[in-house]
């Protein structure tokens, strides 16, 4: 990551200028407002289905390039990255739990945290897997494959493989889909903590109302209507 | 977990069509590597044993069965024929060297030989221990012959008339063993030599009904066929056609009943070799349909690898890695079971005292089936792989049923 440029302002995680996206040619953008978010900031990333909250994480993740504008993370220009790089960035610099979670089922949870490393062509680091499954109290579960664990266990390795490599940006797809209020508060509590060990910013894209309280009071809310636009 | 062992997961994650895949990728290259075992095998036993013999004359009858008789102790030879015919050959000019042979008595299944100790010098045997014969009813055993009959030097044995097992045996005539041959690997290890005086005392004791008849006898003295060494090879153009012109002569040329021969049986390796070819080309249809299914059935686990910093190349290695392995375990599968069936053909005709063959074989042309397999399996991965690396991932991660 860039290294801050100011003594006096804090570090900006993510910053968004003029950014556009269109799917596919002819398709009418949609058009994101500046935005300047500061390092380890909590952001609500809110909005209707089709607003394009999904779209906004997979430009920050760097699988998407903006059609217009900028977007840097960590003073990283993303757009202007080559395939290879964007892919080593992403590896290096962003965790991200899906909202159906993509955990393989031919794999038990431990090959699924090694997916981490392997992925990124990196050797698997053995102590940081076994801190991790400590952390987000996992441990006896690592031979247990995804379909042999519940649901918020299986959230809880999903979010396990999004910080195992310390990301400094961690994105969430609907975390809360289909949990009850109790298991929804959870892991929403769950990812600003795990994010805070490590002092990473955290996007949660939800537009479950239950979100507001469980990110804390000083979430940054970021509210898209239905074209894009911040509102 | 490297990617290797990543990719060894997926495969077994679905055994059925993992082995099947196997199975058809092993039969396919088994298929292949038994014909090139056994052709190359039976090839270089014939292209051996043909030593430098350029002309094979006996009674008249079909030549390849002179060939198979009088080179290969394969057949049953189509007769007799004068033993001055011996002599008359060996005055043409352009023959170097005439070997008789006196075929008609075995030993458990192995040929009793008469020749003279010319036949060394068409094939240099040493002696694992004794010497060779130097008067009648003395032998001289092949390894094979000494190694199954536990027969030794100083040991007597009597001949059995005819050249399989059941015939009625000589037993006013016992042989003593003088010495037994190194192993060579030819068709020598599976005879019995001694002196053609030898075989024809034992059929003149055998048939002779008084002192007239055995003189009578003598007087027609006979051999089985004559392997004739050229002076010059002028000698292919002419003396095939004299000895062919003689009333009780045929000659028959080795290196062209041989090669009609392997054209023969070629048609049979030509089958099998076709059957692996099909039987390969199904299972690289077989691995495309798996892993073309697999990459479907995971394309979520492949997009939260790009997710997770993979390239796409790296992606596509991860399937290819996957069609590798089985190519690795078809070509060590496939490799075992052709060699096993090798052996066990091997053993097989060792039984019926026939061509050596071994399992344990080794040819540069084997070379060809880890190649093979590692060539089907990635024309099987491509297009799955190529998807693979091509996955809309956003799509994929944002999908929420």
């Amino acid at each position: 990551m860039a290294d801050a440029s100011s003594h006096t302002a804090p570090r900006p995680l993510i910053e968004l200028e003029g950014l556009t996206y269109a799917w596919g040619a002819g398709a009418m953008p949609l058009r994101f407002a500046n935005r300047r978010i500061d390092a380890g900031a909590v952001v609500r990333l809110r909005g209707p289905s089709g607003s394009g909250k999904s779209t906004l994480l997979a430009l920050l993740a760097g699988l998407l390039t903006p059609s217009g504008g900028r977007v840097r993370v960590g003073g990283v220009d993303i757009g202007a990255l080559g395939p290879r790089q964007r892919d080593a960035w992403r590896g290096a610099h962003v965790g991200f739990v899906p909202q159906r979670l993509h955990l393989s089922g031919s794999l038990d949870v431990q090959r699924n945290l090694e997916l981490s490393y392997i992925s990124a062509g990196l050797a698997v680091d053995q102590a940081r897997i076994d801190q991790v499954l400590a952390r987000l109290g996992l441990h006896g579960l690592a031979r247990r494959r995804p379909q042999e664990l519940s649901v918020g266990q299986a959230q809880r390795v999903a979010i396990a493989r999004a910080v195992l490599r310390s990301p400094a940006l961690l994105l969430a797809d609907e975390p809360t889909a289909h949990l009850d209020d109790g298991a929804a508060a959870a892991v929403l509590a769950l990812l600003r903590e795990v994010a805070g060990d490590s002092a990473a910013g955290l996007v949660v894209a939800t537009h479950d109302a239950r979100a507001g309280a469980a990110l804390g009071a000083d979430a940054v809310d970021i509210v898209l209507d239905a074209a894009g636009a911040q509102v | 977990m490297r990617l290797a062992a990543l990719a060894w997961r997926y495969l077994w994650a679905r055994p059925l069509h993992a082995l099947l895949n196997l199975l058809l990728l092993s039969l396919g290259l088994a298929s292949i590597a038994f014909v090139v075992l056994v052709s190359q095998q039976v090839e270089h036993a014939m292209q051996r044993d043909l030593a430098s013999i350029d002309l094979v004359v006996g009674a008249k009858g079909s030549p390849m069965q002179l060939i198979l008789a009088g080179v290969f102790h394969l057949d049953v030879p189509p007769g007799n024929i004068p033993a001055a015919a011996v002599q008359t050959l060996r005055e043409q000019a352009l023959v170097a060297r005439a070997v008789p042979l006196a075929l008609g008595d075995s030993l458990r299944g192995y040929r009793i030989v008469g020749s003279t100790h010319e036949y060394f010098e068409l094939y240099p045997t040493p002696l694992r221990e004794g010497r060779l014969w130097q008067r009648p009813l003395e032998a001289v055993l092949g390894a094979q012959v000494a190694r199954d009959t536990a027969l030794r030097v100083g040991d007597g044995f009597v001949g059995v008339h005819g050249l399989g097992e059941g015939g009625h045996e000589h037993g006013g005539m016992p042989y003593r063993v003088v010495g037994v041959l190194a192993e060579g690997g030819g068709v020598v290890d599976r005879l019995v030599l001694t002196s053609l005086e030898s075989v024809w005392a034992v059929h003149e004791e055998a048939t002779a009904l008084d002192d007239d008849d055995r003189r009578a006898l003598e007087a027609e003295r006979e051999v089985t066929l004559v392997l004739v060494s050229y002076r010059s090879p002028l000698a292919a153009a002419s003396l095939p056609r004299w000895v062919n012109a003689q009333a009780d002569l045929q000659a028959a040329s080795p290196a062209l009943e041989t090669a009609r021969l392997l054209r023969i049986v070629g048609v049979g390796t030509d089958v099998l070799r076709g059957f692996g070819i099909v039987l390969l080309l199904a299972a690289a249809l077989s691995v495309f349909i798996a892993l073309y299914h697999a990459v479907g059935e995971r394309e979520g686990d492949l997009a939260m690898m790009r997710m997770l910093g993979a390239p796409p190349r790296r992606v596509g290695a991860l399937v290819a890695a996957e069609a590798l392995w089985l190519a690795l375990l078809g070509t060590v599968l496939g490799l075992v079971l052709a060699h096993g069936l090798t052996h066990v053909l091997g053993w097989q005709l060792r039984a019926d005292r026939s061509i050596a063959l071994v399992g344990w074989w080794w040819s540069p042309t084997l070379a060809a089936v880890p190649l093979g397999a590692v060539a089907l399996a990635l024309i099987g991965a491509a297009l799955p792989a190529w998807r693979a690396m091509r996955l809309d991932v956003t799509r994929l991660l944002q999908d929420p049923r």
